[in-house]
């Protein structure tokens, strides 16, 4: 497990905030060389915008759509792959060169496609994408209910005897259309559509996305909703961990008792310090919704202590001093309602989420949320090459993916 | 620590499950007389459960993955989940119901033996919640199938999804005479 990392409250500025627009040669350029490498890549209905991960932080390029099309970046970079699938499927550029141009989010189930273009067209073919399963192996098809209390997808696993040789899969049937929900809102009215990205890690998308704001409105907040936020990513980071322990432990039908008690305090300590079980929508742009309820610094260091000694565990040592000292005043400075552009950031318990937002007067013009997901289900596949079909409930326990992240 | 403490401590220490509040008589009641109108197999006192995720956030997941742990413990109840529809007494749904999950849900429901009880968990899936009026959402599980419970909350916690489970059984046992209920 990584070290504990408070949740990171401001964007990785400097150079990392400011788009660099490449002429369409420059992206070529870009795309063949591609040292950087890829952190996330997105659309609007005029332009393609790519996330680079640089030695000091990372670089965010953008080029406009000429014909329809872009060059693609995936033959550099595979996982481009399905970040170019979903560019295609929501905007309808097309990544020229792409090594994969299979349908992904739209399973022909719209009203109209792709559903964000300018100018929309009828529906896509209702078919299922051709999945590249040797035709020598036995195929194992799974989902999208798989029953459990997993999440929707499709896996489509190539198997020779009892081993895994190849594994596909579909996503994109959890997709509600987030992102145009969020267009022409303000932040702080689309901010709820970024707590439901992911339940799971709602702080961190919620943070990551009020970054995102602030930077674009070059707005600073509060120390003490700094603060808040620092302790409601900790408590998400440590309920995660907790999650993950139980679910590795039930996919080996030994459950964790003990980390079921320890998740529950700490939920009900969430719940009477912040209002929320998760403490979704307890982040907002501008700050926090709310300050901590009268006596939630005592409950939250209560739960800590149950959940570990602080003496011995310094993920909790942290987390509790950060509650104890609180800055004094506001958790609450409302953001302007200004025009401008800006890169979020969090570190979230599955990973590093990004968001990224253009503000026309207050209203979203254009908006992206990266989460950990588009990095974590490849690993799946890593994962489960040359293992036993068998291994799957464990390989995905261990892996924690969440569908609704990836799908938007 | 001397034994004699810790078998002490071991025989006086309380059980991690939670205690758990009466059935709400009023949905049982509402339950009994409609399972009554419409169940052709009596199941007895256990429901088996089919979760579908129709574009949950994952949400609802944590709260329904709390009520099988240690302190809600689910099964003592008498309700499981399973991972076919074939064995299933309940449909489960959460989320708006995405568009690209219909058919899904349709077949799954379809391939379920009666009375193919229908819950709608969350808000999303009670009407679509906030993502209402989105291009990639039905609305609800009420737009695809009859429901019979609706469990509201973004996420319900879990002492809410028990309590609505809880009267399912409950109008269930109802329904089938010589099985008294508690």
């Amino acid at each position: 497990m990584t070290a504990f990392s408070i949740v990171e409250d401001r964007p990785i500025d400097g150079s990392g905030s400011q788009r660099q627009a490449l002429t369409r040669d420059d992206w070529a350029q870009m795309a063949r060389e591609l040292s950087p490498p890829l952190v996330a890549l997105w659309g609007d209905t005029r332009t393609v915008y790519a996330l680079l991960r640089q030695p000091d932080g990372v670089r965010l390029v953008s080029t406009f759509v000429e014909d329809g099309g872009y060059p693609a970046l995936s033959p550099a970079r595979p996982i481009a792959a399905w970040f170019e699938r979903m560019v295609h499927d929501l905007w309808g550029h097309t990544a020229v060169g792409a090594t994969d141009q299979r349908a992904w989010l739209d399973h022909g189930r719209w009203g109209h496609s792709p559903p964000m273009a300018m100018r929309p067209g009828p529906p896509a073919t209702a078919e299922p994408p051709e999945f590249g399963i040797a035709e020598d192996l036995d195929q194992i098809l799974l989902g999208p209910v798989r029953g459990g209390i997993e999440p929707a997808a499709h896996l489509r696993l190539g198997v020779r005897g009892g081993t895994v040789e190849q594994l596909e899969a579909w996503l994109g049937y959890t997709h509600r259309g987030v992102l145009a929900l969020m267009q022409g809102k303000s932040p702080r009215a689309a901010a709820r559509f970024a707590a439901r990205l992911v339940g799971e890690t709602t702080v961190a998308h919620s943070t990551a996305f009020a970054s995102a704001a602030e930077a674009a409105l070059a707005c600073d907040i509060p120390p003490r909703a700094l603060a808040l936020r620092q302790v409601m990513g900790g408590l998400e980071q440590i309920l995660w961990r907790l999650d993950l322990a139980s679910a590795v432990a039930e996919a080996a039908d030994q459950p964790s008792s003990l980390a079921a008690r320890n998740a529950e305090a700490l939920r009900a300590a969430a719940n009477l310090a912040f209002g929320h079980r998760l403490m979704m929508d307890c982040v907002v742009p501008g700050g926090v919704a709310a300050d901590i309820a009268p006596g939630g610094v005592e409950t939250i260091g209560r739960a800590l202590r149950q959940v570990a000694s602080p003496e011995t565990n310094p993920d909790v040592r942290r987390l509790e001093a950060a509650v104890m000292a609180l800055p004094e005043g506001e958790v609450f400075a409302p953001l302007p309602v200004a025009s401008g552009e800006g890169l979020g950031h969090a570190s979230g318990p599955a990973g590093d989420i990004w968001h990224w937002m253009s503000l026309d007067h207050g209203q979203i013009a254009s908006v992206f949320m990266c989460d950990p997901g588009w990095v974590r289900w490849p690993l799946l596949k890593a994962r489960m090459a040359g293992g036993q079909v068998d291994d799957l409930s464990h390989v995905l326990a261990t892996l924690r993916l969440s569908s609704s992240g990836v799908d938007l | 620590m001397t034994p004699w403490r810790t078998l002490a401590r071991t025989v006086l220490a309380r059980p991690a499950a939670a205690p758990v509040p009466p059935v709400d008589r009023e949905t049982a009641s509402s339950l009994a007389g409609r399972l009554e109108a419409g169940a052709q197999t009596p199941l007895g006192r256990s429901l088996a459960v089919l979760h579908i995720d129709a574009g949950s956030c994952g949400g609802c997941e944590v709260e329904l993955r709390s009520l099988r742990r240690a302190v809600y413990d689910l099964e003592r109840f008498g309700v499981c989940f399973v991972a076919s529809p074939r064995h299933a007494d309940v449909l489960l749904a959460t989320g708006p119901v995405t568009r690209n999950l219909v058919e899904a849900l349709e077949l799954a429901h379809a391939a379920m033996p009666d009375p193919k009880l229908v819950v709608a968990l969350g808000d999303c899936a009670v009407d679509g919640g906030v993502f209402k009026g989105s291009y990639a959402i039905a609305g609800g599980v009420g737009t695809t199938l009859p429901v019979d419970l609706l469990i509201s909350g973004c996420p319900p916690a879990p002492e809410r999804i028990l309590a609505g489970l809880r009267a399912l059984l409950e109008a269930n046992a109802r329904s089938r005479p010589g099985i008294s209920s508690r």
